[in-house]
């Protein structure tokens, strides 16, 4: 039987175990908390061959700093802190050394098919729109809590806020993402009718 | 203006993890605006949640990065993980800003000493309208205390509320102390050691 008690205790398990050094040990530790770091990055990194790169660098770097983790806490908000500051660096590294070979190289990435693919999907996802709607924060907030499944506590310790925090980025992402013209273009509502952002705009209530 | 406080509350106590109670499921059981509103944030919830896990990843990426822990991995030797450096990102701003804070900090102190002096025989600017623009603000607020609505509820015979208005005090208590967290302490100490009945007449 899978209890949380059970689960805590294969955590720490594993965990003392990478400690030691067993690569095996954090593989099956980190492997379940992968594919939705790896989706993670692919919004944060400008292609996949970078998103790619910042996994393999989350990975070694968690690895690298095992004995920092406390197995009490949950690991994916570990895993996600290490990503994000990841994430950070390398934008503002890019940023500072932006040249045309980099411009370059990635026109020539943009020619691999299967991130065409990639591409074309995230532009038809809602992501992409919360991703240029909304603030760097609120887009880690909203994904840790949706594609995650996170709780706030969880968050707030994932991306170092506090919980007050976090409740407000999520509000002001929800609110972002209900008003705007462009989300109420790409969901519906399950009556198939109505744009999501109506429904964020004042209404008088029948209600006392 | 209800329903907003009443979106907001809720909102609040399901990012808490926190049930609705019967109080407010009966208020959206009867308003529209509420009902369409809850819809429209559940059909986003699950849209991002499907959408975030539909996203195609490249063919063998678990692979790689095992191959890639295996050869970078085992060159870690046991009991030497600790970078020299740590995660957090050092900022060398860090003194610059907490001395700007602390500038901020005296500053709106100075600020609020000159606007609250007595006897100020011309006040500057928009000072005094500041000032009853706020007593006038927080006269509007009624002064809530955690036994109110449960007085109330039991005048009014219903105490299965007691609990869930208990909750949903303390829920509004912490939602206005976010709000009024911008506010200097010692306005909100005005504000607060104000009977809300002398406030009303304020001017």
């Amino acid at each position: 039987m899978n209890t949380p008690t059970a689960q805590l205790r294969e955590t720490q398990d594993l965990s003392r175990r990478a400690r030691e050094g067993s690569c095996d040990a954090f593989m099956k530790l980190a492997s379940p908390h992968a594919q939705g770091l790896m989706r993670y990055l692919m919004h944060k990194a400008p292609s996949l061959h970078d998103a790619e790169d910042l996994l393999q660098e989350t990975m070694l770097r968690a690895f690298a700093n095992i004995h920092r983790y406390h197995p009490d806490k949950p690991f994916a908000a570990w895993l996600f802190t290490i990503a994000t500051r990841l994430a950070i660096s390398q934008y503002r590294a890019r940023k500072t050394s932006a040249d045309i070979d980099c411009l370059t190289l990635h026109d020539v990435k943009a020619h691999d098919p299967h991130e065409q693919l990639q591409k074309k999907e995230q532009r038809d996802s809602l992501w992409d729109a919360a991703k240029h709607l909304l603030s760097p924060d609120q887009f880690d907030v909203l994904w840790l809590k949706y594609a995650q499944d996170m709780s706030v506590g969880e968050i707030a310790s994932a991306v170092g806020k506090t919980q007050i925090h976090v409740k407000v980025l999520l509000h002001r992402a929800r609110k972002k993402m209900l008003s705007a013209e462009q989300a109420g273009a790409k969901i519906q509502a399950s009556d198939g009718n109505k744009p999501l952002s109506e429904f964020s705009r004042g209404e008088t209530c029948g209600v006392k | 203006m209800w329903c907003q406080v009443i979106l907001q509350i809720i909102e609040w106590r399901m990012d808490s993890g926190k049930p609705l109670g019967k109080l407010l499921q009966r208020h959206v059981a009867h308003c529209p605006r509420c009902q369409q509103h809850m819809q429209a944030r559940q059909t986003l919830a699950d849209t991002l949640s499907r959408q975030a896990h539909e996203q195609p990843l490249p063919p063998g990426l678990a692979d790689r990065l095992r191959a890639t822990l295996a050869e970078h991995g085992s060159s870690i030797p046991a009991g030497q993980h600790a970078p020299t450096r740590d995660l957090r990102l050092p900022s060398k701003a860090w003194p610059v800003g907490r001395a700007a804070l602390a500038a901020a900090c005296l500053l709106t102190v100075v600020a609020t000493a000159v606007i609250l002096k007595p006897g100020h025989s011309k006040p500057i600017g928009l000072q005094p309208n500041i000032a009853g623009n706020i007593n006038k603000a927080a006269g509007m607020i009624p002064s809530i205390s955690p036994d109110t609505p449960v007085q109330f509820a039991q005048e009014l015979a219903i105490a299965p509320y007691r609990q869930e208005l208990q909750s949903l005090t303390r829920d509004v208590r912490t939602m206005v102390e976010t709000v009024l967290e911008p506010i200097p302490p010692e306005l909100r100490l005005a504000i607060r050691s104000t009977p809300a009945s002398n406030r009303s007449h304020n001017p």
